[in-house]
Order: structure tokens, then C-alpha cells, then sequence
């Protein structure tokens, strides 16, 4: 196949992970491709963003390894970890700007810690990334002051102002209105295509997922293991499992409700 | 990773054109080197023509598109021609986009300029509405207060009491220090001037009168002020940033009467409490004073028993309720003013203390000239 001749960039190896002692996600193993846009699926619960969580190093596995191009997340430590944090940039739910700086102070943070560049050349860098995600013009609001929509795109622009090779983002478009919602999407498509970044995105949205998703896992909170695999178009046809057909086809079982 | 510096070299440079080439990996983490290196040269010889060879990188990445729109944007300014060859289509495409989008926004960029006169109407406008709030907010709470004493069954009894354990039982240790510290002190600073003219006995007099009358309740004020009114502001200022307070006002609740109420009636319940405890263990400390210059403890009770009357405790005990309704409605007020922003509540904790500590010693001024001159 095709898909085994790109290179992985992170490899899931056997990861359990849950809290006190209790799994919510048992033995799943996976791998995210250079450069695709990959979407962790889910209904609520089924630990979605304890796997998020665990892929960008905040918690650790109970077993099991996470590599990103050879280099285990959950063993580095000192300055491997910082490197392999730098090559990663998360966008959070809920935007996570820091409130009491603006944007561009926002987008400043890393590059002043992180690069050698000066005070004129961090502006221009964090100011033209603002701008790549439509947000020109917003550079000196504070992020209380903008809307859910620009937030989220500012969260984006933050997680890439290192450059980094992989973007996480956790559900980008829940709570957005259709159309921002799509914007963001055709966001995502168009740097993904124009700058070759790996995404790994959490969603529950359909929509959404049909347009960006060049490959999907979707989680099962009964087994706690993944259930699917594969393109969305795909598993909306053929999935052997009736539960990711429904899914996919906003269904229900009959003794659900 | 080990990423290796982009190194930026001089081709040609004739006339008015400079050619440079570029090679290795631009990325955030290494571009500091040859964008200071570009900006140098383009410093020192402003050329019209400026050509780059970006051909041999091995990797750019958004922040090489920077610097190539930086160059763009230097040479735009002072009236030179920037072009880059050798680009991947990728990069190519990238970098006009950024380019289009930058000419776009540049064109109807507008800084607005305040004017000296209009920045101090603003600042003035801003002060006044904030006393008109203050005022109003006073208004507001205490027509609450007295409709929910008039209906007793209203208040939410259950969160007076809690309150009252958070802010009244829990800060008696610290008060009860504070008071016994505050009567060793008192009767140590008096005890020397007094000695000098053998008076020494009236280091009992000195220490019942300033704590009973004055220091008592002040600091158990100033007390509640650094201790309940910030955590009534900060609690407040939460549930402000978090909708709580929205969805309180949209449930039918009034958020006044709802937060407020049930906190200043609490309040004025613990603070003559709380002043009779710093009190007591003021009188305390001015005994353990005392009994160190060589008097005896019944000599202290009676010189206290024979000077203080009931009007100085009395007199003491009232200043606690207004000094009660300061720091609680200075923390409510506070706390509902919150803004939005996690710094928004440390804000408003911060202003709630030392709108607080001000308000009482102002209140504590206007009720000694009082007490002054009605003769208590």
C-alpha cells in the first residue's frame, strides 16, 4: 500500500493510560503519517483528550510508548523533552491565550524565548502569522476582546508561531458557527498543503472531519480500544462494526436512547 | 534535531543591485543570524535592486517566508525592487498569499491618535462612573439587605452560616495573635514614658483604652479586609469570568440580593464577634506586660474595672458594623466589577483590599470625630 511508504512521524505503541489506577484507553496502538491531517474521532467520553493529552506529553502513559520519529515523549526528559515540545504546537479548547497579554504578545512569548530573533524581527514574524490566520489588524486586542471564532484562530497562530513539524488541536471547531467553522477548516487544508504539517486533530464534528481528514481513528468507550481506522468516506460505507456506521451516519442503536 | 544555520552570502553587488544567496535550513529556531545579517547589509548600502538566490535551501519554513516579506517590506518602504528565485512551488505559493494579504491589510491600516484632552476627559469619565457605581452599588445592596431582614424566610440562611465558619470561626487564631500582640506592644511603648514619672501604673489604662476603643476594632477590621473581603472579590470575580453570574441573573435570581446579601449578613454578624475576641486577648497581652513590670493581676483588673466604662466597650464594639458593610460591600462590588481575564480577578482582589483598608480608616476617622463630639 501506499500508505506504509510515507514516513511516520509519531508512532502509539501499546498505550493504556487512565487515572487512578482505571483505563479509559487499554492496548491501542497507532501511527500518524508525515504530513496527513489525522483525526482522533469519538463520541464523548471514550477518551478522546486523554489520548490527546497523553500525545502531547501533559500525562503520563500507565504502559506503552508514544515516538515521535524514534524518540519516546514519555521517556525524554531536560532538553530532549524541550525539543521534542518545540517540534509540537497544541492549540486547547478553549483557546488558552494567555489573558493578560495581547495577541501579539501572545505570539511573541515563544519566539522571545525560543529563537534568536530580535525584538523588530519576533514583531513582523508573530504579526505575519496573525495575519495567515486571518487576523490582521487585531494585533493589540487582548483576547477577551475578540470573538470565540478569532480566539480559536489565534490559538492556531500561537501553536505554530515556532514553525513547529506536527499542530495539535483539540476540537477546533465545536462551538463555532457554520461558517467560521468551515473557515477554519479550509485554515487547516491550506497549511497543511502550503507548509507540509502534520495535524492530529480531536473532533466529534462530521462535517468537519469529511473535509479535513485524510485518515481517521475512532475510539470505542465500551472496549476502550480503537474501533476503526481508515478514511471517513470509507468507514461511512464499510465499517464492519455497526457502531462506527452509525456514527457516521448520526444513527443510534435501537436499545440506546 | 540538529538544525544547522541558514548562511546568507554576497554574490554581486554593482551599482544600486545587490545579489545574495541563501543556503542551509531556515526556521524560527535559526533565522536570528541571517535576518540580522540581511537587515545590515540592506542598512548600509539601501540598494534599488535587490536579487535573492533562495535555490540551495534545504528547508524554510513560515518564518523564512517572514523574512522574505521583511526584505519585501524594506525594500518597498525605500523604494527598491526585491526578488526571490529558487523557491520550492510550495514556499512560492506561501509567500504570496502572505504577500497579497499584507498589501491588503497595509493599505487600510489607520492608527488612531487620542488627543492629550480627550485621554483626561476619558480618565475623569472613568472616575466618576466608577464613585456613581460605588454609590449606587451601596444603594442596591442595602435595599436588599433591609427587604431580606424584613422577610427572613428569604435569606439563604445555609450560606450565611458557611459563611460565617469560613470568615469568622477560621480567622480566630489570627485574630486572637493579632490582638495579644497588639496589648504587649501597647503596654510596652507606654510602659517606658510612663516609668519616667512613675507612673507605670497606667500602662493598664493606656492598653484598655487604645485596644477597647480604637485598635480592637480596627484591626480586626483591617483583618477582614486582607482576609474575607479579597476572597469574597476573588470568589465573586470567579464566577463572573465563568458565566456563573449570567446564568444566576437568567435562573430569575437577583445576583445581588443572591451573592450579596447572605455575605455582608454574615459579616456584620462575625465582626463585633471577632472584635471581642481581639479585644479580650489584647487586655491579655497588656497583663502579661503587666505583670513583668512587678504588679499583680488584680491590680490590672482593677485599674481597668475603675477607668473603662461600658460606653468605651460599646462605643468600640458599634464602629465593627460599619467597618463590617465596608469590607463586605467592597468585596461583592469588586468581585461583580470583575472584567473578563484570569489577571481580571487578581485585579479586582487586589482593589478590593485597598479600597477596603482606605474605606476604613476614612470611616474610622469620620466616627472618632463623631464620638468627639457627642462626648462618648
Amino acid at each position: 500500500m501506499a500508505e506504509t511508504e510515507k514516513e511516520k512521524i509519531i508512532e502509539v505503541k501499546n498505550l493504556t493510560a487512565g487515572y487512578d489506577g482505571e483505563s479509559v484507553i487499554d492496548d491501542i496502538s497507532f501511527d500518524v503519517k508525515k504530513g496527513e491531517v489525522f483525526v482522533i474521532l469519538g463520541e464523548s467520553g471514550c477518551g478522546k483528550s486523554t489520548l490527546f493529552k497523553h500525545m502531547i506529553g501533559l500525562l503520563k502513559p500507565m504502559t506503552g510508548e508514544i515516538l515521535y520519529e524514534g524518540t519516546d515523549m514519555v521517556k525524554a526528559d531536560g532538553k530532549d523533552r524541550l525539543e521534542l515540545l518545540n517540534r509540537i504546537g497544541v492549540m486547547y479548547q478553549s483557546g488558552a491565550l494567555f489573558g493578560s497579554m495581547t495577541l501579539l504578545e501572545n505570539m511573541m512569548l515563544p519566539l522571545e524565548e525560543f529563537t534568536e530573533l530580535e525584538e523588530p524581527a519576533r514583531k513582523s514574524v508573530a504579526a505575519l502569522k496573525l495575519m495567515l490566520v486571518g487576523l490582521q489588524g487585531f494585533e493589540s486586542h487582548m483576547p477577551a476582546e475578540i470573538s470565540g471564532g478569532m480566539q480559536r484562530r489565534a490559538a492556531i497562530a500561537r501553536a505554530m508561531a515556532l514553525d513547529p513539524n506536527i499542530l495539535f488541536l483539540d476540537e477546533p471547531s465545536s462551538g463555532l458557527d457554520p461558517i467560521t467553522s468551515v473557515k477554519l477548516d479550509k485554515l487547516i487544508l491550506k497549511l497543511s498543503q502550503a507548509l507540509g504539517v502534520t495535524f492530529v486533530v480531536v473532533s466529534h464534528e462530521l462535517d468537519s472531519t469529511y473535509t479535513i481528514a485524510g485518515r481517521v481513528i475512532m475510539l470505542d468507550k465500551k472496549t476502550k480500544k480503537i474501533i476503526a481506522e481508515g478514511t471517513p468516506a470509507y468507514l461511512k460505507e464499510h465499517a464492519e462494526n455497526e457502531n462506527v456506521r452509525n456514527f457516521f451516519n448520526r444513527k443510534i442503536s435501537h436499545d440506546e436512547f | 534535531m540538529s538544525d544547522q544555520g541558514p548562511k546568507l552570502e554576497v554574490l554581486d553587488k554593482k551599482d544600486q543591485k545587490l545579489s545574495l544567496r541563501i543556503s542551509g535550513r531556515l526556521s524560527a529556531k535559526t533565522a536570528g543570524n541571517v535576518w540580522r545579517e540581511a537587515e545590515e547589509l540592506l542598512e548600509k548600502s539601501h540598494p534599488s535592486q535587490l536579487l535573492l538566490d533562495a535555490a540551495p535551501l534545504e528547508y524554510c519554513d513560515m518564518t523564512g517566508v517572514c523574512f522574505f516579506q521583511e526584505l519585501k517590506n524594506r525594500q518597498d518602504s525605500s523604494g527598491g525592487t526585491f526578488q526571490v528565485e529558487g523557491l520550492s512551488a510550495d514556499i512560492k505559493n506561501l509567500f504570496e498569499i502572505v504577500s497579497q494579504r499584507h498589501d491588503k491589510a497595509t493599505a487600510k491600516k489607520e492608527i488612531p491618535k487620542v488627543h492629550f484632552i480627550e485621554a483626561l476627559g476619558r480618565t475623569a469619565e472613568h472616575y466618576l462612573s466608577d464613585l456613581y457605581d460605588q454609590i449606587a452599588f451601596i444603594g442596591e445592596a442595602l435595599s436588599h439587605l433591609v427587604k431580606a431582614l424584613s422577610h427572613p424566610r428569604s435569606i439563604r440562611w445555609k450560606d450565611v452560616w458557611v459563611f460565617i465558619e469560613k470568615a469568622g470561626v477560621d480567622a480566630v487564631p489570627l485574630v486572637s495573635l493579632t490582638g495579644f500582640l497588639i496589648g504587649v506592644i501597647m503596654a510596652f511603648q507606654s510602659a517606658l514614658p510612663l516609668r519616667q514619672t512613675g507612673s507605670d501604673l497606667f500602662v493598664a489604662n493606656v492598653v484598655a483604652f487604645t485596644v477597647l476603643r480604637e485598635l480592637g476594632p480596627l484591626i480586626t477590621a483591617i483583618i477582614l479586609a486582607g482576609r474575607t473581603g479579597s476572597a469574597i472579590a476573588a470568589e465573586i470575580g470567579t464566577m463572573k469570568i465563568n458565566e456563573e453570574i449570567d446564568a444566576l441573573t437568567t435562573m430569575g435570581f437577583e445576583p445581588v440580593r443572591f451573592l450579596v446579601v447572605s455575605r455582608i449578613l454574615g459579616i456584620l454578624f462575625l465582626a463585633p464577634l471577632l472584635t471581642i475576641v481581639c479585644d479580650f486577648f489584647g487586655m491579655v497581652g497588656g497583663a502579661v506586660v503587666f505583670r513583668t513590670l512587678g504588679y499583680s493581676l488584680t491590680t490590672y483588673m482593677h485599674q481597668i474595672v475603675t477607668v473603662v466604662t461600658l460606653r468605651d466597650i460599646f462605643g468600640g464594639l458599634l464602629k465593627a458594623y460599619p467597618f463590617a458593610i465596608a469590607v463586605g460591600g467592597i468585596g461583592c462590588l469588586h468581585g461583580l466589577r470583575t472584567k473578563a481575564g484570569a489577571s481580571a480577578v487578581g485585579e479586582s482582589t487586589t482593589s478590593s483590599v485597598v479600597t477596603g483598608m482606605l474605606t476604613i480608616i476614612i470611616l474610622d476617622g469620620v466616627i472618632s470625630a463623631i464620638y468627639y463630639v457627642l462626648g462618648i
